[in-house]
């Protein structure tokens, strides 16, 4: 019965995209993705399939499934997945002129594995009361004796602080990240937990008095239309770390085709349009994220916290490094 | 550990508390109490997070009403978890534990008074023991259910088992290590299982001393009165009323940008939800049906084992069949398996057909085995005995173990979010997408909708089982 249902409703949406369609796996789960799916799906005729789950069950479902698998894209929200899907021969590379227009060198894969859609830095939100921002320089500044007590993050699970340590074990070598973890953790005002925003509140609150986040989440958090949380966005103020060595560590949201896409000339229209200045302004807009393409402006409150320096490292260094970041936050103690 | 021992204590202590007070005694409000501690089992545990974390947060609710900044409190730690689980779990002991207390016969309570015990010492002394394998039991489930959370403990930062399973899974792509963290896993709660069966071995009392006459409900009156009133109160202020208070005041918050596609996914959470139960209940009345006429002896060891199921996280589930599904696609040569709706309805049949047996043999256990006799002179064939004689007799089980069925998959997640087909979101998943955008107070006009109906389908069980036991 569900089956014949299916069956029907695909015969359906046949009928009205004449173009075919196109399978995502989706780690992002924003409302401004659905947004912009759908215009897709009206501008171009092609019907896009959606399934959103964590990152690392999608890759999981793709590596099972291999060359049976229906998805066409694996989207995911941070390097570190991607890269594990590159090294598990999951993806394949494409050539797009228009890609390569709109993305830097740096935010795509060499081989065109993947391609960054989005960008996020991770960077300081800090209490200006009790902080004087002199004082603050990289990461490493973080592990200085005068913050004992004064800093908090997420867990060392969470993909993001995966990420940034593998950075820091990109530049820095493992003994000296592992310095860092421990100095960090000997630093923290209490032990890792909840999500970003918590740890915006935290230093809000007088808990914590810097935080390591992700810059769209207090952009989020400022225009949420709580106004709570938009009064407490107001009173913390932004660190963009590194400016003066490697630059503010940078995270993407990636979207890549899978090495058995069955509709693989859609999938690069998919990205090539998510990638455009439209759809890139929207993105920019709907959810506080930086641009990867250079000729679109942040979001009104992102501009504001100005310009910065940002690491161009090659993400696939930084993916490189993301298991041995796990053992090494652990080794130190990071939770 | 400190997670299943914390709140396998509160649930017990709460439950037997409101147990006994709405099966003993009349007070004040103790009809309405009695409704208001099953409706907890209505609430996901991590929409009980969530609520919680944003009334006690930093400029929370409870800050705004007392207009102070400085209340706050951390509630994302150990303590917090086990309050949480306690909350959410604690109904499983009320149910089981108040059918028990309800059941005990006047005699008994006869018994009681000529040995001039006073209420406090015929508790301990009489009613507890009595009520035992029904209050362990509802523990067990608790601590099935807490076993297998994943969202919860991963929000509050704590580690369980199901965090080792997907730490060593995704984080080291150890599967392993992954494998062997969820062994010891099922080999504990196995234990726990084989320890249940001997405790209940053990206390198997029978409290119907030949009286069938069930004893009268105490009036409460003075101060006694009151004191209950205040006790359930306190329990449903916080098991109940914040929860909802604060749901409410999201909604409010949100009023003006609703979001009515969540009436959509509601749609799609009903379909998946009846078609799923409907299935899994069926299955469990054949296979009970047949063990009844042709019982062997591995019978009751495949019970415990299906039992197993229910303590496995959902997302452990979903992989596993994923290669399941994957290596008969294989076979078959073209996809039929993957991604389909066949292959998510037998992930909720590998999860909850341990609740579903249960409610099934229950059922069957109260069917005096003469009639089966019976049923083998005068009927036909199975047929004819299975749809005249055992599923008129059955329906109220039927039902209530439909019901249970229903509720669990509603608010289920992880394997949902992992195994649904293309374009097919449920209200649990939508969920799911708003809070980790951390977007909390939009979950809350989605998350009521989600309450409103389990708890639609926990007041229906709840007037079944009344009538049951009248």
């Amino acid at each position: 019965m569900i089956k014949k249902l299916a069956l029907c409703s695909l015969l359906f949406t046949n009928i009205l995209f004449a173009n075919g369609e196109v399978n995502v796996y989706s780690q992002r789960h924003y409302d401004s993705d659905k947004a912009l799916f759908k215009k897709f799906e009206e501008t171009s005729g092609i019907k896009i399939n959606l399934i959103t789950a964590k990152a690392e069950e999608l890759v999981s479902r793709l590596s099972i499934e291999g060359s049976n698998s229906p998805a066409d894209i694996l989207i995911t929200a941070d390097i570190g997945n991607l890269y594990e899907a590159k090294e598990r021969d999951l993806l394949q590379g494409i050539n797009s002129k228009i890609l390569e227009e709109n993305i830097p060198a740096h935010l795509r894969d060499e081989d065109g594995n993947w391609f960054a859609i989005t960008k996020r830095a991770r960077l300081f939100v800090y209490n200006p009361k009790t902080i004087d921002p002199a004082k603050l320089d990289d990461y490493f500044s973080l592990t200085k004796p005068e913050f004992k007590g004064k800093v908090i993050t997420r867990t060392s699970t969470n993909a993001y602080n995966k990420s940034l340590l593998a950075s820091i074990i990109a530049h820095n070598g493992e003994e000296k990240s592992l310095e860092f973890v421990k100095g960090l953790v000997n630093n923290f005002a209490r032990a890792p937990k909840g999500a970003d925003k918590d740890q915006i509140r935290a230093v809000a609150s007088g808990e914590a008095d810097i935080a390591i986040v992700n810059s769209y989440y207090l952009g989020v958090m400022a225009n949420s239309g709580d106004k709570v949380d938009e009064a407490i966005a107001k009173e913390v103020k932004v660190f963009f770390p590194a400016q003066k060595t490697t630059g503010a560590h940078i995270n993407i949201s990636g979207a890549a085709i899978t090495k058995f896409a069955p509709n693989k000339e859609n999938a690069i229209k998919l990205i090539e349009f998510l990638t455009s200045e439209q759809a890139q302004g929207e993105l920019a807009q709907g959810n506080y994220e930086y641009p990867v393409n250079p000729k679109v402006k942040p979001a009104g409150i992102v501009a504001s916290w100005g310009e910065f320096k940002e690491d161009t490292i090659p993400l696939n260094e930084v993916g490189k490094y993301t298991r041995k970041a796990v053992e090494i936050a652990t080794k130190g103690n990071w939770k | 550990m400190y997670l299943i021992i914390g709140t396998a204590i509160f649930v017990i202590i709460i439950g037997v508390i409101t147990s006994y007070l709405s099966a003993r005694f009349e007070y004040f409000g103790s009809k309405f109490f009695s409704i208001c501690f099953i409706l907890p089992l209505a609430y996901p545990a991590y929409i009980f997070g969530y609520t919680y974390v944003g009334f006690f947060e930093f400029r929370g609710l409870l800050s705004q009403l007392f207009n102070d900044t400085t209340i706050k409190l951390d509630i994302l730690n150990m303590s917090g978890a086990i309050f949480i689980f306690s909350i959410a779990m604690f109904p499983y002991v009320f149910i089981l534990a108040r059918v028990s207390f309800a059941m005990i016969s006047k005699t008994v309570v006869e018994l009681i008074s000529l040995h001039n015990l006073n209420p406090v010492k015929a508790f301990f002394i009489v009613f507890l023991p009595l009520s035992y394998p029904a209050i362990f039991a509802g523990t067990i489930l608790a601590i099935m259910e807490t076993l297998s959370d994943y969202g919860t403990v991963l929000y509050f930062g704590i580690e369980t088992f199901s965090v080792g399973v997907f730490k060593s899974w995704f984080g080291y792509n150890d599967l392993g290590g992954a494998i062997n963290i969820a062994i010891v896993l099922l080999v504990f709660v196995f234990f726990i299982l084989i320890f249940e069966h001997s405790v209940r071995k053990k206390f198997r009392f029978s409290s119907s001393t030949n009286s069938n006459e069930k004893a009268p409900k105490i009036k409460l009156q003075g101060k006694y009165n009151f004191f209950a009133f205040i006790i359930s109160f306190i329990i449903s202020l916080f098991t109940l009323f914040i929860p909802t208070g604060v749901l409410l005041y999201w909604t409010i918050l949100d009023i003006n940008t609703l979001d009515f596609t969540a009436f959509e996914y509601l749609f799609n959470s009903l379909k998946l939800n009846i078609i799923s139960s409907f299935f899994i209940i069926s299955l469990a009345f054949f296979v009970v049906y047949f063990l009844r006429f042709f019982p062997t002896k591995i019978s009751n060891f495949t019970h415990k084992l299906s039992m197993l199921g229910y303590s496995i996280p959902g997302a452990v589930v979903a992989v596993g069949l994923l290669l399941i599904a994957n290596y008969l696609d294989h076979s078959l040569g073209f996809m039929f398996f993957s991604g389909s709706f066949i292959i998510l309805i037998f992930a909720y049949t590998t999860r909850y057909f341990a609740s579903s047996i249960g409610s099934v043999e229950n059922g069957f256990s109260k069917i005096n085995s003469s009639l089966d006799d019976t049923s083998k002179i005068f009927c036909k064939n199975e047929k004819e005995s299975i749809f005249k004689i055992y599923l008129p007799l059955l329906k109220p089980y039927l039902l209530s173990g439909f019901l249970i069925l229903y509720i669990d998959i509603a608010k289920e997640l992880p394997a949902t979010l992992i195994l649904r087909p293309f374009n097919f979101d449920t209200l649990a998943v939508r969920i799911y997408e708003l809070a980790s955008n951390e977007m909390l107070y939009k979950t809350g006009f989605p998350s009521l909708i989600l309450v409103l109906t389990t708890a639609s389908a926990v007041l229906l069980l709840n007037f079944k089982t009344k009538r049951k036991q009248k």
